[in-house]
C-alpha cells in the first residue's frame, strides 16, 4: 500500500466542498523514462474488506458499494477529477493498486511531517550518495544504516531497483517514536506519554509508516491512545477556557491555573493535538462569551 | 549532516511561525536565494549524471546511478515543494491584510524605516521592507483588484465590519494627520491630536489603518 501525494491544480479551490485536481505525477521517479502508463481511479467509498490489502484488490471482489469509477477505465495522460480532501482513492497502474490520500500540496504541518526522519537501510553501493551518511568522498556502501527524511525514504523504500531480485533501494525500520517501548507505554496509559518528546508530529509520521508497513497492531494502538487523550485535552480546554477569561490575553493565560500535572500533559501534545486543544478552548470561550452577552441583553 | 532540502525545511518553519503572527515577517531573501541555487546545483548533477548515456539510460543496467538520480529528483522535488508553500503562505497573509484594510505597503515602509520617513524607506525600492519586491507588487495589484470588485457595490462596503454597530456615533482620537474627509454632515479636518464626535461607518476605514483611535 502506498501513499502519493497529489497536485492541485489551480487557486482559491479551498472553499469549495470537492477539490478539483489533476493528477500529474503517476509516473515513478524512480524510472523517469517509464512513460504515463494506463491508470483507473476509483474513490474509495468503504475501507476494503477485513483481511484484504489494498494491493491485492481487484474489480471482481470490489463490490460498486465500495468504489466508485471516477475517471473512463484505461484513460492516459493527466486526468482531473473533483475529490474531497483527506478522501482515499485507489489508483491502478497495469496490475498494482496504490491508494492515493488526497492532502494539501501547500500544507505547511504536513510538509514539515515529511521532514521526519527513519531509520533507513541501503540495499547497494551508491559512489555519489556518501554525503548521506556524512561522508562525501566515500561511496555509500550496501547495509550502511543512515536516517532519511520522510520525503525521500518513502520513495526510496517503494522504488524498484529494476534489478533481475526485485529489491528496493533502502530497507526501513520503525522509528524510535513508533518502537516497542513507546507502543508499551501507550497501551499501559496513552495520558501518561508525552508524543511531543518523540515526534513533533507523532500521528502523521505514525500515518506515515502504517501506510510503508504492514504493522497490523499500531493502528489500534494509536486510535486508543487518541480518543483517550482527545478526551482528556477537551477537558483541559474547558478548564482553561474559564480561567483565562479571568487572566489577561488569550496566550498568556492559557496556562495560568493548570495543575503541575495538566501542564506536564499538555506540553506533550504533539501538533495535531495541540490544533485540537486549540479549537477546543476557543470554541469552550466563544460559548461562554455568547452566553454572557445573552444574559447581559 | 547537512543535506539536501534542510534549507527549505528551514523556510517552511518560517511559514509554520508566520501562521501565528499578525504581522508579516521579513522576506527570507537569502534562505530562498539558497533553495534555489540548490535546485539549480542539482539539476547541473542530473544533466552531468545522464550525459555520458547520450538519452538511453536504462535504470535496471545501472542501480546505483539510477538511485543517485531518483534521490537529486526528490530533493529537487521536495524544495520546489517548499518555495511554493512558504510563497502561498506569504500572499495568504498579504492578502489578508489587504482585505483587512490595512496600508500594506505604507506599513512595510514603517516597520523598517519608522514612522516619519516611512515614505522614503518605501520609495527606496524596499531593501529593507518586510516584503519583497515582487510581493509588493502584488500586493498593489491585488488591492487594485479587490477595489475594482468593491466598486460594482456603491451602497455596500464589503471590507467593513461585519460586527453590527452598538452606536451610531463614536468619539475618536486621530494619531496621524489624515486630512480633510467629507461626511453627511460637512467636512472634517482630521489634524494629529484632534477628538471628533463622528459616525462609526464614515471613520471605520481610518480606524481599521490606524489613523484613528475608537475612544471609549
Amino acid at each position: 500500500m502506498q501513499t502519493w501525494d497529489v497536485k492541485l491544480v489551480g487557486s482559491g479551490l479551498r472553499r469549495e466542498p470537492r477539490w478539483k485536481l489533476r493528477l500529474l505525477s503517476v509516473t515513478i521517479p524512480s524510472l523517469p523514462h517509464l512513460k504515463l502508463p494506463q491508470f483507473r481511479l476509483y474513490e474509495l467509498l468503504s475501507g476494503p474488506p477485513a483481511g484484504t490489502s489494498v494491493a491485492d484488490l481487484t474489480e471482481a471482489h470490489c463490490p460498486s458499494r465500495m468504489f466508485r469509477v471516477l475517471s473512463k477505465p484505461k484513460i492516459q495522460g493527466p486526468v482531473e477529477v473533483g475529490l474531497a480532501v483527506g478522501v482515499s482513492f485507489i489508483l491502478c497502474i497495469g496490475s498494482p493498486h496504490y491508494r492515493v490520500v488526497i492532502m494539501s500540496y501547500y500544507d505547511i504541518d504536513s510538509i514539515l511531517t515529511d521532514a521526519e526522519k527513519i531509520p533507513c537501510t541501503f540495499q547497494l553501493d551508491i559512489p555519489d550518495l556518501g554525503y548521506l551518511d556524512n561522508t562525501p568522498n566515500q561511496p555509500l556502501k550496501a547495509g550502511t544504516k543512515v536516517n532519511l527524511p520522510l520525503w525521500l525514504a518513502e520513495m526510496l523504500v517503494i522504488a524498484n531497483t529494476g534489478g533481475p531480485d526485485n529489491k528496493t533501494f533502502v530497507t526501513f525500520d520503525l522509528p524510535r517514536a513508533l518502537g516497542n517501548d513507546v507502543v508499551q507505554a501507550l497501551k499501559a496509559d496513552p495520558r501518561a506519554v508525552p508524543l511531543r518528546d518523540q515526534s513533533a508530529h507523532f500521528y502523521g509520521l505514525a500515518t506515515h509508516m502504517m501506510d510503508l508497513s504492514e504493522e497490523q497492531e499500531l493502528g489500534s494502538v494509536l486510535r486508543k491512545t487518541f480518543v483517550t487523550r482527545a478526551a482528556e485535552i477537551s477537558l483541559h480546554a474547558r478548564k482553561v477556557g474559564g480561567v483565562s477569561t479571568k487572566g489577561k490575553g488569550k496566550e498568556e493565560g492559557s496556562n495560568l491555573g493548570i495543575g503541575g500535572a495538566g501542564e506536564e500533559f499538555l506540553r506533550g501534545l504533539d501538533e495535531w493535538e495541540r490544533k485540537l486543544f486549540r479549537k477546543a478552548h476557543d470554541g469552550a470561550k466563544s460559548g461562554k462569551e455568547w452566553m454572557d452577552s445573552i444574559k447581559k441583553n | 549532516m547537512p543535506m539536501y532540502g534542510d534549507q527549505g525545511n528551514k523556510l517552511v518553519q518560517h511559514a509554520k511561525r508566520m501562521q501565528n503572527l499578525a504581522h508579516l515577517p521579513p522576506y527570507q531573501t537569502e534562505l530562498v536565494r539558497a533553495v534555489t541555487r540548490e535546485v539549480r546545483d542539482l539539476d547541473k548533477d542530473v544533466a552531468s549524471l545522464l550525459e555520458p548515456f547520450q538519452g538511453s539510460f536504462d535504470p535496471s543496467a545501472d542501480q546505483s546511478t539510477a538511485c543517485t538520480l531518483l534521490v537529486n529528483h526528490l530533493s529537487m522535488r521536495r524544495n520546489k515543494r517548499c518555495l511554493l508553500a512558504y510563497h502561498r503562505t506569504r500572499t495568504d497573509k498579504l492578502e489578508e491584510l489587504v482585505w483587512n484594510g490595512s496600508d500594506v505597503l505604507d506599513l512595510a515602509g514603517q516597520q523598517a524605516g519608522g514612522g516619519a520617513n516611512g515614505a522614503t524607506a518605501a520609495a527606496d525600492g524596499g531593501a529593507s521592507s518586510s516584503l519583497s519586491p515582487q510581493e509588493e507588487d502584488y500586493v498593489r495589484q491585488y488591492g487594485d483588484l479587490l477595489a475594482a470588485y468593491k466598486g460594482q457595490w456603491t451602497d455596500i462596503d464589503l471590507t467593513g465590519s461585519l460586527e453590527p454597530p452598538r452606536d451610531l456615533f463614536i468619539d475618536v482620537r486621530v494619531l496621524k494627520d489624515a486630512g480633510e474627509i467629507q461626511t453627511e454632515y460637512g467636512a472634517i479636518n482630521l489634524t494629529k491630536n484632534s477628538q471628533f464626535y463622528v459616525r462609526q461607518g464614515d471613520v471605520e476605514r481610518l480606524i481599521a489603518q490606524g489613523y484613528l483611535q475608537k475612544l471609549g
